[in-house]
């Protein structure tokens, strides 16, 4: 169990303040916020790479707050893989047990027991530079987990990897976690990204922490605007509009909504765009003269760009925020 | 709140940044540190404090208090030294620059290629850099004959020549790297203005490189006023008192008469606050890019030069940088007669290696301390400056703070070490032996390859340091294990620099030395005289074997030579900044 408490960390005009937030055992936990949000800064803290200017870091009840990282029980994997140039894939997930004095033999068995999991057996002694982007990162993530580290830090794992791998890997990641049971703390801006692996998101915005919960809570539950409108695409209306009689805000997701010819709308307007996504269609639909939302059209039903649409809303969706 | 600010700075650092617990960062830096400040900072304040002393003939020390400040004014040579210091360190300089700035410009016309022979000048040993020049001007015996037959021998100008000589390439390789790294952009923008040729040189290239040329500027003076090897070689044709500055004056002072050992530190001390205001001023230009404005020059034609042009600046160039050298060639190949006639000879008659066989059978003694000393004090500068460069970049150890004190170093020669230094190493019982050379001479490389060192770790990626910190390695482990193998590039550069500073040094082995080394009894590591001192005592009007000399001269430039081939693709990284 880690746990980071009253830390303050301060660079220039920015700070990053987490009052109290303890990683349980063998949880994926994603670490999701807008760029400068401090989501990196947090990583480095629990890393060690950073020391805070207040608060401690307490791991399995032993305060590291001052452990330099070598001597913390974390393994990292950064966005550029950062791997070894002078040595071979081999050589580089060998280091960490090289530098525990772990023998040579049972080295060899590790490594290769590793690179069995991450399937990469056979690039084992390609250099980096010979390697593809994807075959780079798992060397690097074999080179975190070798050392069977208490917890395993991803710093924008997937950023480097075209569209395709990246769902590819992320569906690896989560599998490779429920195998290997080990806490792993992922930072990512990709909101996508974290509702598809975590099984909690820690989300955090201009240096705070805003909610933590699981994916679906932080969906369908957000405790504020932003988390509103970061995660997922999203509605935001005056309350008037939906008949409310308070000067607030709603919000509601575009799958909660529905075209209706029916005589029961709450809502009508006149279809501005339409984006065609395959499965469905996200359709623009301009409801008062400065007012536009967005709606998911299945293909049942053709559409026109300046057609004059009815729509009803989900009313147990609708989220209401205080005006703020 | 005060214990909040407490606690900050407490985690913080005072002085190294993280509080992370660790110090395995000490063994980075530690091992430099403790040689620069026992080996700089301590010579400085010992050096000002034996300004208020004057010596008996047995050593012993009297207090003066501001005796020998008083008697600056008195001192008949003073004026003629301040002099020549102002010719060498401004005029010199001066010259230096404006011959730059058009060989750089054509230069990059006309590809950099010929940076490579334009370099070599400084390359090879000052010493021999004298030498070669004094041959050349002798109005008998060197090619002066046919052209203007003058006693350049006993004129400052000759040594002004010389400097510029030796300094010209340093200064056109900073700017030509600067002109290099104009951006592309710019220069399209300026065409798409109507600007080519002349006059776009004039108001988009000149201003942009403006830092570079300072730098170059400043540089040179720096090099001028601490202005030694071609002085020493050349009161030996001229006698003395008519070339010195004060950089000679304080040697021969230190070197004549014990008595005068405190004028000569209060000299030092004048020297130490001139060079902290030139070094100041060259931290500003490293730190700063302040682009000057030049007036637009509304007659200067907008066209492009032609090709031709550039190539004549070129060819200038290069006689001027090769003709000394291929005059030491001819005399090193002339028989003793032929050395003699008058007119000389343009090819030698009868070519001879009678030359190379007599230096190699005097001088293998001088050549064996040499290599053996350049080769050590490369080895322990490497070691030191690789180690402190790190710490210094990968983990901001000791700030700017620490920065700014190396950066100072490198700006300041080290002759304003030379007294107190002298008694350290007397103390340590090691007068004429190599112990004395190996501990003086990292202070004249130390300094410099720390600079480059740490400017190659800066763009070392942070990344990798990171992973292996969390691998399980120390910072210390991290430097010896991941940063080391991955620095073969940067400590090139490096050695390369280190080793052409040792083994062109003068100064400390003419100071710290009297005899050559013992080969008989190797072990012994007594005698220490230096090649460059053997080439220096060649030329002196006792032995007066030029033929000698040339040789001499010849094989000091075979070491430097071959570095320069190898590094030809690096040059802008030794001195480009």
């Amino acid at each position: 169990m880690l746990e980071l408490k009253g830390i303050v960390k301060r660079y220039g005009a920015f700070e990053l303040v987490i009052d109290s937030i303890v990683f349980e055992d063998n949880k994926y936990y994603i670490v999701l916020g807008p760029s400068g949000s401090g989501k990196t800064t947090m990583l480095r803290l629990i890393a060690g790479l950073e020391v805070p200017d207040m608060g401690d870091i307490i791991m399995d009840g032993k305060n590291i707050t001052f452990e330099p990282p070598w001597r913390r029980n974390i393994g990292i994997v950064f966005q550029n893989y950062a791997l070894y140039p002078h040595m071979t894939a081999f050589e580089n997930i060998a280091v960490p047990l090289r530098i525990k004095k772990v023998p040579g033999g049972l080295i060899r068995d590790k490594v290769i027991e590793i690179a069995r999991l991450l399937e990469i057996e056979d690039q084992l002694y390609k250099y980096p530079h010979q390697m593809s982007g994807g075959q780079q990162q798992r060397v690097a993530i074999a080179r975190a987990l070798v050392k069977e580290p208490r917890i395993l830090l991803l710093d924008e794992p997937l950023s480097n990897l075209d569209a395709r791998l990246r769902i590819e890997v992320r569906g690896f990641l989560k599998k490779l976690q429920r195998r290997i049971r080990t806490t792993i703390i992922h930072v990512t801006h990709d909101q996508e990204e974290a509702l598809a692996i975590a099984d909690e998101i820690i989300l955090l915005n201009k240096g705070r922490i805003v909610q933590k919960g699981s994916p679906e809570d932080i969906y369908r539950r957000p405790r504020d605007i932003f988390t509103f409108t970061f995660i997922g695409l999203s509605n935001l209306v005056p309350a008037e509009i939906l008949g409310y009689e308070d000067r607030g805000l709603v919000g509601f997701r575009p799958e909660d909504v529905y075209i209706d010819d029916g005589e029961n709308h709450d809502l009508e307007g006149i279809v501005e765009t339409i984006e065609y996504l395959g499965s469905h269609s996200i359709i623009t639909v301009r409801i008062h003269d400065n007012i536009t939302i967005k709606i998911r059209a299945d293909l049942g039903r053709r559409i026109s760009i300046g057609e004059r649409v009815k729509l009803r809303i989900d009313r147990d969706r609708i989220l209401r925020f205080g005006k703020d | 709140m005060f214990k909040q600010r407490f606690f900050c700075i407490r985690r913080q650092g005072f002085f190294w940044g993280k509080g992370i617990r660790d110090r395995s960062i000490y063994l980075l830096a530690l091992p430099a540190i403790a040689y620069l400040v026992s080996f700089t900072i301590y010579p400085i304040l010992s050096n000002a404090f034996l300004s208020f002393f004057t010596y008996t003939l047995r050593g012993d020390a009297i207090w003066v208090g501001f005796r020998n400040y008083a008697y600056l004014t008195e001192d008949p040579f003073i004026d003629r030294v301040i002099f020549n210091t102002l010719i060498y360190t401004v005029v010199a300089p001066m010259i230096t620059v404006i011959l730059a700035i058009p060989i750089a410009a054509s230069l990059r016309r006309v590809g950099g290629v010929f940076l490579v022979p334009l370099s070599i000048a400084s390359f090879i040993p000052a010493t021999t850099a004298a030498i070669m020049w004094y041959l050349m001007l002798n109005p008998f015996l060197g090619i002066s004959y046919y052209i203007y037959q003058y006693n350049w021998a006993s004129s400052i100008y000759t040594v002004v020549i010389i400097e510029i000589w030796r300094s010209l390439p340093i200064a056109v390789l900073v700017i030509y790297s600067g002109l290099r790294s104009i951006p592309k952009h710019i220069e399209e923008a300026a065409y798409a203005d109507g600007m080519v040729g002349v006059r776009k040189f004039l108001a988009v290239d000149l201003p942009l490189v403006s830092p570079q040329i300072l730098t170059a500027f400043v540089l040179s003076m720096i090099s001028g006023l601490f202005l030694f090897d071609p002085i020493y070689i050349g009161t030996s044709q001229a006698g003395p008192r008519v070339l010195d500055n004060l950089a000679f004056y304080v040697f021969e002072n230190f070197y004549t008469d014990i008595r005068l050992r405190g004028y000569t530190a209060t000299l030092i001390v004048i020297m130490t606050i001139l060079s902290t205001a030139l070094a100041a001023i060259y931290i500003r230009l490293v730190s700063s890019k302040t682009i000057l404005r030049i007036p637009m020059v509304s007659f200067a034609p907008s066209r492009e030069m032609p090709k031709a042009i550039h190539y004549v600046v070129i060819l200038l160039a290069l006689v001027f940088t090769l003709l000394p050298i291929a005059w030491l060639l001819i005399v090193s190949l002339k028989s003793p007669k032929e050395l003699l006639t008058i007119p000389p000879t343009i090819i030698p008659n009868s070519p001879t290696l009678d030359n190379y066989h007599y230096v190699i059978s005097t001088g293998l003694p001088y050549l064996v301390t040499s290599l053996g000393i350049a080769s050590i004090n490369t080895f322990i500068t490497i070691l030191l400056s690789s180690m402190l460069g790190f710490a210094m970049a990968a983990y901001r150890f000791g700030g700017n703070r620490l920065l700014i004190y190396v950066l100072y170093l490198t700006a300041t020669p080290t002759l304003i070490y030379i007294v107190p230094l002298f008694a350290m190493i007397r103390f340590l019982n090691a007068i004429n032996t190599w112990w004395a050379l190996i501990i003086t001479y990292p202070i004249m490389t130390v300094p410099i390859t720390t600079w480059i060192m740490y400017n190659y770790y800066i763009k070392f990626p942070k990344s990798i340091d990171e992973a292996a910190q969390a691998d399980g390695m120390n910072r210390f482990r991290v430097f010896i294990k991941i940063a080391f193998p991955l620095s073969r590039g940067g400590m090139g550069v490096a050695a390369v620099y280190s080793f052409l500073i040792s083994w062109g040094a003068l100064l400390f082995p003419l100071a710290f030395t009297y005899s050559p080394y013992d080969l008989s009894n190797p072990l012994s590591f007594s005698g220490a005289q230096t090649f460059s001192v053997y080439v220096a005592n060649l030329m002196s009007p006792v032995t007066a074997n030029y033929g000698a000399v040339a040789a001499a001269g010849v094989i000091s430039m075979i070491p430097p030579i071959i570095l320069l081939i190898f590094i030809r693709r690096d040059l802008e990284k030794i001195w480009g900044r």
